[in-house]
């Protein structure tokens, strides 16, 4: 077990996580937006944390989490925090701290899932179809009733393969 | 999980496993519907059905013969001698192949359906070998209009 230092800034992305990330992201899990932190708390409180990980939840309700695991030092980011509140004068009160109940922030984890990724904005105009055929394309538009914009870009992300355009079309 | 994610170590976990299964029917459900549709001899998987093809022909000669492609056996794609090969073909679309080794549902009979006893499972340029070869002797033109 060798984690990463708190307060580390590195990126690994080795060829390994990056396989299993294409691999997962085909799987039609579900990403969970709003989620801002991942900890795992170990036996001895232990913090390893996640900042700002991307959450995947699957059918079946187990989940995948990609980020960057820092064992987070909380008593040490305390002491930091509170010397910073201290020179600058403003020491934080006790109800700063904890001003959220967990209804709250399940509330508000709840709104941002609601909300949903922002819908992929309609490019205007013709889109470029040099190079896919026209009879893939309508059959990719009849397949999926959608927009000869939308089977154009799913024909090119998937480099003319219509089944593979087709499925990312209908998820 | 204090380790980078590593897949080559990774836990299978059941529930994920199940989502390559998800996958693998949705895109034999998908590849179904278009062959309703539109006759298999008419239509093009990949930009490079061309190359697939030829590629498939030469390293397996026997193929040519229709009746071949037609039906085959799970076994005779499993035996020690066809895995190798097999290896070596899809290491040629590594590169090239969106999905080239994901798992795939192939029917072992182009006269039947996707059925319980009439599937088998591959890679995904596995059967783009086999059903390029068999949409270009028409041998899934009779899907079309089938529900």
């Amino acid at each position: 077990m060798s984690a990463i230092p708190a307060n580390s800034n590195v990126t690994i992305l080795n060829k390994n996580e990056k396989k299993a990330r294409e691999l997962i992201g085909k799987l039609g899990l579900k990403q969970i937006p709003g989620i801002i932190r991942v900890a795992f708390r170990k036996k001895n409180n232990e913090i390893i944390a996640i900042e700002k990980p991307e959450v995947y939840r699957s059918a079946g309700g187990n989940y995948v989490v990609f980020g960057e695991p820092k064992v987070d030092d909380f008593t040490q980011k305390l002491a930091a925090a509170q010397q910073q509140a201290q020179d600058t004068g403003i020491l934080p009160s006790a109800s700063d701290v904890a001003t959220k109940s967990p209804e709250d922030i399940q509330a508000d984890m709840q709104a941002a899932a609601a909300s949903g990724p922002v819908e992929e904005v309609e490019e205007e105009g013709e889109v470029d179809a040099t190079g896919l055929s026209e009879a893939d394309i309508d059959l990719v538009m009849q397949q999926t009733n959608t927009t000869k914009n939308k089977a154009v870009k799913a024909l090119k992300d998937h480099n003319g393969d219509i089944v593979n355009a087709i499925m990312s079309l209908s998820k | 999980m204090s380790k980078p994610f590593d897949a080559e170590t990774a836990d299978n976990l059941e529930d994920i496993e199940k989502q390559f299964a998800v996958v693998a029917v949705e895109q034999a459900e998908t590849y179904w519907n278009i062959l309703t549709k539109v006759p298999g001899s008419k239509l093009r998987l990949t930009n490079i059905d061309d190359e697939i093809y030829d590629t498939f022909m030469l390293s397996f000669p026997e193929y040519e013969n229709p009746d071949r492609l037609k039906t085959f056996s799970e076994e005779e794609l499993k035996t020690k001698e066809a895995k190798e090969k097999w290896r070596k073909f899809c290491a040629l679309f590594e590169k090239k192949v969106e999905d080239y080794n994901f798992g795939t549902l192939l029917r072992t009979d182009s006269n039947a359906e996707y059925g319980q006893d009439t599937t088998c499972f591959v890679v995904r340029i596995q059967f783009y070998a086999f059903e390029i070869a068999r949409n270009r002797h028409k041998l899934n033109d009779w899907i079309v209009g089938h529900n």
